[in-house]
């Protein structure tokens, strides 16, 4: 509009400019024209002021030539006078001619043509002599004041005339100058308006240009090096128009490429359905923004979210698109719903733990099967309940639930072992671990809680517990009299032995051979009753021993216990075969202990051969390494060999091979401690072999 | 020799009769100071009770000490003689009927100079008795006693 108003302001100063200036021309053409009228008139003017002045002067000569002659009597002078009334008459004709149009010196003429004709009448009368001189001179005089007097009439008539026409003519030429040079001004101030109002349209409208130009930059600026891609396609053909840097680096399409492309060809081909609706109805929208899967040049399908604009690409409708890859984002989002679902799906399928989710009050408010389970209550009866209704009463009194919440926010975590309460008023113990749930930020989002019912784990610790300090109180009874035994029951034996020997040695006078007799006997048993003593608080020792393991070399420790027994007995001559690099896991104090008695029973048992062989090794048995101790000696019948690991049994008797009959007990217990098996196989004189594992 | 003096810490009279039999069988002459219970012991080391006045510059040459006593056992008597600066390092050979691993690691652990068991058989136990005879009356030197007590 408001070029409109430019354009006809400026027609309207030209236009008013240019009609002044025709008005102005068309006035000066008119001013020549007068002005020329004017002169012409005034030349007139003059022209009769001549006239009149040689009619004038042509009247003066005649009177001179007239007075001259009545003089002279010269005839000359009548001839000029004859040829300046020729004159005369031809200038009074011119004159007459010349002042046709002024009835006022027609009207002088008119009186002066009689005078004139009586002047030459009288001179001619004159002449003739038909008058006087005098009279004639006389005459004439009168006459010629009354030409003089016509003359001067009409000269002033003309004068008046002249300086009336000067008059005009000068206000005429005066007011013209005056039209003409305001007519100029006028418009040279319209034509200089007009400039003014075109230069400033033309300033503004470099401006203009130059805002349009840096408006174009800019846009160029951002649609190009847009990080985004973005492109604009022609609404009706949807073919793309326009492309951006960043839409060819993404898809692999050349820019030329591109804009031969419709918007359908980078949509895989089941998703152009879908875009042909959603065109057909979405093109009345003034912004759309939706999700949609394109294909790049190698056929590489991503996700898009599409933010779309209608706009004007030239005399197009069309629409600016930008497509953000969001590929990426879809994936990772899409892994970690899954991982939700997963998540969600383990914890709503775990029976055994109660998992439930607290909010930041403490109202419950996700529940799994396991806490149906366990705490009786459906998730639609719980779920917006405060959790203190699983405390105990007592719980409740002393604050438990708030304090726990507490020390949750405060350390994160809690953990407690307690009663619970169930939906049925049941009580269980519970094992309880509340976590703190905090987002990125690390405000409290709520609590996870997981809690087990571990009332049948409690009864089993309580029963181990109490089976623990039972069988420690056994234990200790053991020990207490496994010490008394060692002290107390050896006293009086010591003293029998001793007394017994006092007799014999200071009252042996006293005594016949039957009274030494029984004192020696009463000597050997209190010997074997300490020996009893002493092995059954070993065996006692062996079951109490806690057990030490560590890697033993088994052919050195059987080595050792064959030196300390050939040491014991250095008359006998026994031939040892112990294997070699035997070693095995096991407590190396107790296990000397089993050695000592397997291979101490072979050497007593093979006491009666000249050629006692004693053999340890190792053999496989059931796939599992087994030792033994073998020997040549007394052996024993197979269907006793059960009885062989108890104590105090004994196959042979006391005279054939002295012995306590503990010392297998011993070897048994020795190995079922160290979770080994032990057993034995005997031929009668043939000798027996003792075989364990560890 | 004659002037050291044994100290027999033994409640049992058996056991004393018996020792002191097997210190006569291998002729050791030397006073034997019985005393029958802990207190008894430490009255005649520290001379006070009963031995109140007793000359302390006469310690014992060996302390021969049963573990299982009236009134205050042999641990305590040997831990309370060990804390005294003049029995600091007077020689206490347990003399014991038991073996039990946990009265060795204690008598030792309170300063014991040595462990011995007695045998039930006699014979065995003169045998054991002529040894520590041999041993802590005549072949080891004891410590200096302390100048002033």
């Amino acid at each position: 509009m408001g070029q409109l108003t430019f354009r006809g302001k400026l027609l309207a100063a030209l236009g008013a400019a240019l009609l002044i200036l025709v008005c102005v021309a068309v006035l000066s053409y008119r001013r020549i024209l007068q002005e020329d009228a004017d002169q012409k008139s005034v030349e007139h003017t003059h022209l009769v002021l001549e006239k009149i002045d040689s009619v004038s002067s042509g009247l003066v000569e005649q009177e001179n030539g007239q007075r001259a002659y009545p003089i002279t009597k010269d005839n000359s002078f009548l001839r000029s006078y004859d040829a300046g009334l020729a004159n005369l008459r031809q200038n009074l004709a011119d004159l007459r001619k010349l002042t046709s149009d002024n009835p006022k010196q027609q009207a002088a003429l008119d009186r002066l043509d009689p005078l004139v004709a009586s002047r030459l009448a009288l001179f001619k009368a004159y002449r003739q002599g038909i008058v006087t001189q005098d009279k004639q001179e006389i005459d004439d005089k009168q006459l010629m004041d009354e030409i003089r007097a016509v003359f001067l009439q009409m000269r002033q008539e003309e004068q008046n005339l002249l300086s009336k026409r000067l008059e005009a003519a000068e206000s005429s030429s005066r007011r013209s100058k005056f039209i003409i040079a305001s007519g100029y001004s006028l418009s040279f101030l319209l034509l200089a308006l007009a400039g003014l109002v075109v230069q400033s349209e033309i300033t503004k409208r470099i401006d203009t240009e130059h805002e349009l130009k840096s408006v174009q930059e800019r846009y160029h600026l951002l649609f190009d090096s847009n990080p985004i891609p973005v492109w604009v396609y022609d609404l009706e053909t949807l073919a793309i128009l326009d492309v951006n840097k960043e839409a060819s680096r993404h898809y692999g399409y050349s820019r030329d490429e591109f804009l031969k492309l419709k918007i359908t060809e980078i949509r895989p081909p089941e998703d152009v359905p879908a875009l042909l609706a959603d065109l057909s109805k979405s093109f009345s929208t003034e912004e759309d923004s939706t999700t949609w899967r394109h294909t790049k040049k190698s056929g590489e399908i991503i996700d898009v979210e599409i933010k779309s604009y209608p706009v004007r690409f030239g005399a197009r409708d069309a629409r600016l698109v930008a497509a953000l890859d969001v590929t990426e984002r879809k994936r990772a989002e899409e892994a970690v719903r899954q991982s939700e679902e997963r998540f969600r799906l383990t914890v709503s399928n775990v029976k055994d733990y109660a998992i439930l989710m607290l909010d930041t009050e403490g109202r419950v408010i996700s529940w799994n099967e396991g806490a149906e389970r366990i705490k009786g209550y459906r998730a639609d009866e719980i779920i917006g309940q405060h959790f203190s209704r699983f405390y105990a009463a007592e719980d409740l009194k002393a604050g438990k639930p708030a304090a726990e919440i507490k020390e949750a926010t405060e350390n994160g975590r809690v953990e407690d072992e307690g009663w619970r309460v169930r939906k049925d008023g049941a009580r269980f113990w519970a094992n309880v671990v509340m976590t703190a749930l905090r987002d990125e930020s690390g405000s409290l989002r709520g609590f996870g809680k997981v809690t087990r019912d571990i009332s049948e784990r409690k009864r089993a610790e309580q029963e181990i517990l109490q089976r623990s300090a039972e069988l420690e109180a056994a234990n200790r009874e053991l020990e207490a009299f496994s010490y008394s035994v060692s002290h107390d029951l050896r006293s009086p034996l010591r003293a029998i032995d001793g007394f017994s020997q006092a007799l014999l040695e200071d009252h042996a006078a006293q005594l016949d051979n039957d009274g030494k007799n029984y004192f020696q006997r009463i000597r050997a048993a209190t010997q074997r009753m300490g020996e009893l003593i002493d092995d059954l608080l070993g065996l006692s020792r062996v079951t109490r021993a806690e057990i030490h393991r560590e890697r033993i070399d088994l052919s050195s420790l059987a080595e050792e216990v064959a030196a300390d027994l050939r040491n014991s007995q250095p008359e006998r001559d026994v031939e040892f075969r112990i294997g070699q690099g035997l070693q095995a896991e096991g407590d190396s104090r107790l296990i000397r202990v089993a050695l000592q008695n397997l291979i101490g029973n072979s050497w007593k048992f093979t006491s009666k051969r000249p050629d006692a062989q004693i053999e340890f090794g190792l053999i496989r048995s059931n796939g599992r390494r087994a030792y033994f101790v073998r020997d040549n000696g007394a052996g024993f019948d197979q269907a006793y060999a059960d009885r062989l690991f108890g104590a105090f049994q004994r196959l042979h008797g006391m005279n054939e091979f002295p012995g306590t009959g503990i010392g297998l007990a011993t070897v048994q217990r020795i190995v079922h401690r160290h979770g080994g098996k032990v057993w034995a196989e005997g031929v009668v004189d043939q000798g027996a072999t003792v075989y364990f594992t560890l | 020799m004659d002037d050291k003096v044994i100290l027999l810490v033994e409640d049992n009279p058996d056991d004393e009769a018996l020792t002191l039999r097997a210190l006569k069988k291998n002729n050791i002459k030397n006073e034997v100071v019985v005393a029958h219970d802990g207190i008894e012991a430490l009255d005649y080391l520290f001379g006070t009770g009963a031995y109140a006045g007793r000359d302390l510059n006469h310690m014992p040459q060996v302390v021969l000490l049963d573990l299982k006593l009236p009134k205050l056992d042999g641990f305590e008597v040997l831990r309370r003689l060990r804390a005294s600066e003049p029995t600091k390092f007077l020689p206490v050979v347990i003399l014991t009927t038991s073996n039990e691993d946990q009265d060795r690691i204690k008598g030792y652990g309170l300063g014991a100079n040595s462990f011995v068991r007695k045998p039930v058989e006699f014979d065995r136990f003169i045998e054991a008795v002529r040894q520590l005879g041999l041993y802590w009356l005549i072949l080891n030197e004891r410590a200096p006693l302390p100048r002033s007590v």
